[in-house]
């Protein structure tokens, strides 16, 4: 079916509502990458199965991810005139005992995590109701969605189709409010105006630097040239930050629409969205969302029955860090190697093959379409500063609930750590927040009243980035820590200017050297020298930026690095300086260090005392990890 | 030059008629400044790899890095040239360059001149003279129009090579890559004698066979670099068989 104008939307809307509120039982589950890493295949093949086999009749569909991948696979359930449940931690196991469960009428209840009565649809700024304000026919005493700190201090503009239940498919996304406002983009508004709505809403690049969006669109616009491109910049490559993967994964029509809507307003005939070859899932889904949308006219010829053409490709990328750099991305994408040039001349001007080229984040691109629909002023109501809006974070390392989020701009640290993340259990407590991956900064434990905004960060000597958050706790070497990212840098670094090219080496070199115990305080010396030559001096961002881990480590830890100076990690985590011993007053003599030891090292009899051999211990921890007696001591 | 040509920046205080469209770099030379700088050259694209060129720009205060290289020069723009802040940031780059290249000649003379001690350490395996400038690349490709060669690799790992950095198909032999080396890294050695002379591109590990002169029979350029020049411009006759210094003397005669 071709989409051409509002009836035609309307009913591609109407028959998306059918499939999300259908008559008979729904099931859910979250097959983007981190369900299917915790096994959500096999879940899925067994609800398959199961439902077959007890011949039981349910929509069976995969979706995309929730946000909160600490708890998958994920599971939903979707009965008419019922909230719908949201199951976590399944198994196949559970997925059988839930199948056989509704046959007979009962819900297993001992991996519900919550149930949802109705929920915001962002688009129209209305809720919607999935009992349809009858009475609730399922057992009492289930969690609400909206009261579980993980959703409750979100707000989910970008991650709108996170919703539960939501799903990446064609009918499915107008049903969540999709594509009127790319068609009041291309027929009703003129570019002008779209622009100038962008500009209200104050949104800025969420790639990293924080450019506004609106400046860059003007500039496009602007530029003369004989055809323009539209990117689509997903070349996400800091450790630990996985939005963008996740967006193309889960919800890539709201990117697609974001593009069509920038494409017009820029000017642009041609479309490319960029992916890294490590995001197959990403790229299997953007590509069959793209021959989705040209199959109902939506991309093409005479979109909407306009004079307006857009096309999009997708274009794997080989996986090189430094090629999210825009100048970089442009090299790589005309087949040569991924190397950055000066600007100016900036891509707006003179980008892919010379053209004036567009090239904006994921997220970014995925916010857009919301702005259009519910106007700039409403979005610029949420945020702090400069920065407006909301920000989708990945929330990983040491806390509870890692996970994909999405909350206003300016919400402190501590907030996203404790209340979201659900802080720390094992009495472990936070050392450092790292945000904005390679270019940004360990921001320590004592600061994280801090607001999530591009200002606060900074000011903290961090970055805001694209969104990479890293809580580590008290078992976090910061040396080490700033070893292993100035490793990374040192890796990703393209090599063409030399204060990138030698002085990741370099500090890299130095840093072992003291994680080693072989450092001196004229090391400390060289590191801030060099610090200084990259940030002033490297060609381009990435080797401006490569120091700031160092820098912000220093800054706020330098008694750890002191500490190493003189001979000890804190930590425990360095290698060379640490000693593990057997505390001969705790030692039950169980044995099961010995057991576990790889290299021979730990000696004891049955029932007595244990001791290690210095000479032989490799360090591994394995002695320490297995007591129960908690006797193996590290120093 | 006429005054009316001109542009007029400041120079480190003092103002200076430079040519309009020119880099920084151009204009400091054009009125005897010297700016270092290892990987430009004026008849090939910039480039703005060795960052040495860095200059400041702007007042007093409010001063930010360009590379003079790829900077163009305008009406009243204030540059210094060797402020403190310059001359240490350029200190720090010529150690880094010295740790790479501490065999190549023009790196330690900078290192002598900024009083850096030498480089304790050897260089890398191959590389202890190549500071990965990219002239004999942007030679190879703008002005030989061969793109025998090009980088390889990545961050500290890069290096210039031929493909699989042996047997280039693309290499001519013409030298182009080492004339214009500034450090002497790249090595050719000639064996004229023998059944089949032959030039031997040392840093390219690759073989190409020398044409024998059609008059006195001695082997006098790569029979490969001949066709290339051949095909592209027009070319005296002769040129394919004869050295040129017997087709001078057999025009004379």
């Amino acid at each position: 079916m071709k989409i051409r104008n509002r009836k035609d939307l309307a009913q591609l809307k109407k028959h998306g509502d059918e499939q999300l509120f259908p008559r008979g039982v729904r099931i859910t589950v979250g097959l983007a990458t981190c369900g299917i890493a915790k096994g959500a295949r096999d879940v899925y093949g067994a609800l398959k199965r199961e439902l077959k086999s007890q011949r039981f009749q349910a929509a069976l569909e995969d979706t995309g991810c929730n946000g909160l991948c600490s708890r998958e696979p994920i599971v939903t359930v979707q009965m008419p005139g019922a909230p719908l449940l949201t199951f976590a931690d399944m198994t196949p196991e559970d997925a059988r005992a839930l199948v056989r469960g509704l046959k007979k009428g009962e819900i297993p209840l001992d991996k519900i995590l919550c149930r949802t009565d109705r929920q915001e649809d962002i688009m129209a700024g209305e809720m919607r109701s999935f009992t349809g304000g009858k009475p609730a026919g399922i057992p009492a005493g289930i969690a609400a969605r909206e009261s579980l700190p993980f959703f409750k201090y979100q707000k989910r503009i970008a991650l709108r189709n996170r919703r539960a239940g939501t799903q990446h498919s064609m009918p499915k996304y107008p049903a969540s409010g999709g594509f009127p406002a790319a068609f009041s983009a291309l027929t009703g508004m003129k570019p002008e105006a779209v622009i100038a709505e962008l500009q209200r809403s104050g949104l800025r690049g969420r790639g990293g630097a924080g450019f506004p969006t609106a400046a860059k669109w003007q500039a496009v616009r602007a530029a003369k040239g004989a055809r323009k491109y539209f990117i689509c910049n997903g070349d996400e490559g800091d450790p630990g930050a996985y939005m963008d993967r996740s967006l193309l994964e889960s919800d890539p029509y709201s990117v697609l629409e974001g593009m069509l809507i920038g494409a017009r307003a820029t000017g642009a005939a041609q479309g490319i969205v960029y992916v890294r070859e490590e995001y197959p899932l990403a790229i299997t889904r953007v590509t069959g969302a793209i021959a989705e949308l040209k199959k109902a006219g939506l991309l093409g010829r005479r979109i909407f029955s306009t004079d307006f053409n857009f096309t999009v490709t997708v274009q794997r990328g080989a996986g090189a860090f430094v090629c999210g750099e825009e100048t970089a991305l442009i090299a790589s994408l005309e087949g040569r190697a991924g190397e950055p040039v000066e600007k100016p001349p900036y891509p707006a001007q003179q980008g892919l093959y010379g053209m004036p080229t567009c090239i904006n984040n994921v997220e970014t691109l995925a916010s857009v379409p919301v702005i259009l629909s519910r106007g700039g002023a409403w979005y610029s109501r949420t945020g702090t500063g400069k920065s407006r809006g909301t920000k989708v974070f990945s929330l990983v390392g040491a806390v509870d609930r890692v996970g994909l989020i999405e909350v206003p701009m300016g919400t402190p640290l501590e907030k996203i750590i404790y209340d979201i993340g659900g802080g720390f259990s094992g009495g472990r407590t936070l050392k450092a927040v790292q945000t904005g991956g390679p270019s940004g900064g360990c921001i320590p434990a004592r600061l994280t009243g801090l607001g999530a905004d591009y200002e606060s960060l900074t000011a903290a000597g961090s970055i805001m980035g694209s969104g990479g958050m890293i809580a580590m706790d008290n078992t976090a070497c910061m040396v080490d820590v700033a070893k292993y990212f100035m490793g990374f840098l040192r890796g990703e670094s393209c090599g063409k200017c030399l204060p990138c090219r030698q002085g990741t080496q370099v500090m890299y070199d130095i840093l072992e050297a003291i994680t080693a115990g072989r450092g001196t305080q004229q090391d400390l010396t060289r590191l801030r020298d060099i610090a200084g030559a990259l940030s002033q001096t490297a060609l381009c961002g990435l080797g401006k930026t490569a120091a700031n881990p160092v820098l912000s480590s220093l800054r706020f830890f330098k008694k750890e690095f002191d500490a190493h100076l003189a001979g000890t990690c804190p930590a425990g985590v360095c290698t060379d300086l640490i000693q593990l011993s057997i505390n001969t007053k705790k030692c039950t003599g169980c044995g099961l260090c010995r057991k576990a030891c790889p290299a021979g090292a730990v000696k004891g009899e049955r029932k007595k005392a244990h001791a290690i051999t210095q000479k032989a211990c490799i360090k591994c921890r394995a002695c320490h990890e297995a007591c129960p007696a908690g006797a193996v001591e590290i120093r | 030059m006429m005054k009316a040509e001109c542009i007029v920046v400041t120079f480190n205080g003092k103002k200076a008629a430079v040519r309009p469209g020119a880099t920084i770099l151009d204009a400091a030379r054009s009125v005897g400044i010297g700016i270092p700088a290892l990987c430009s050259h004026e008849a090939l694209s910039t480039y703005g790899s060795c960052r040495l060129c860095i200059v400041e720009l702007g007042e007093q205060g409010a001063r930010r890095i360009v590379t003079s290289c790829s900077t163009a020069a305008v009406q009243g723009m204030v540059i210094w040239t060797d402020s403190s802040r310059i001359k240490k940031l350029r200190q720090t780059l010529v150690a880094l360059l010295l740790a790479q290249a501490p065999e190549a000649a023009p790196v330690q003379q900078l290192a002598r001149e900024m009083g850096i001690a030498p480089a304790k350490k050897k260089g890398r395996e191959e590389n202890g003279t190549c500071i990965l400038c990219g002239l004999c690349v942007r030679t190879c490709a703008e002005i030989v129009g061969s793109h025998a060669i090009s980088f390889a690799g990545k961050g500290p790992g890069r290096k210039v090579g031929v493909p699989f950095f042996k047997d280039s198909r693309e290499c001519i032999g013409c030298g182009a890559c080492a004339f214009v080396c500034p450090t002497g890294h790249i090595k050719i050695s000639d064996m004229p004698g023998g059944e089949n002379p032959e030039r031997f591109m040392e840093t390219w590990k690759t073989r190409l066979a020398l044409q024998a002169c059609s008059s006195d029979g001695r082997p006098f350029a790569p029979r490969a670099m001949l066709e290339h020049f051949a095909a592209r411009y027009p070319v005296a006759e002769g040129f394919l068989e004869s050295c040129p210094l017997c087709r001078r003397r057999n025009k004379k005669a």
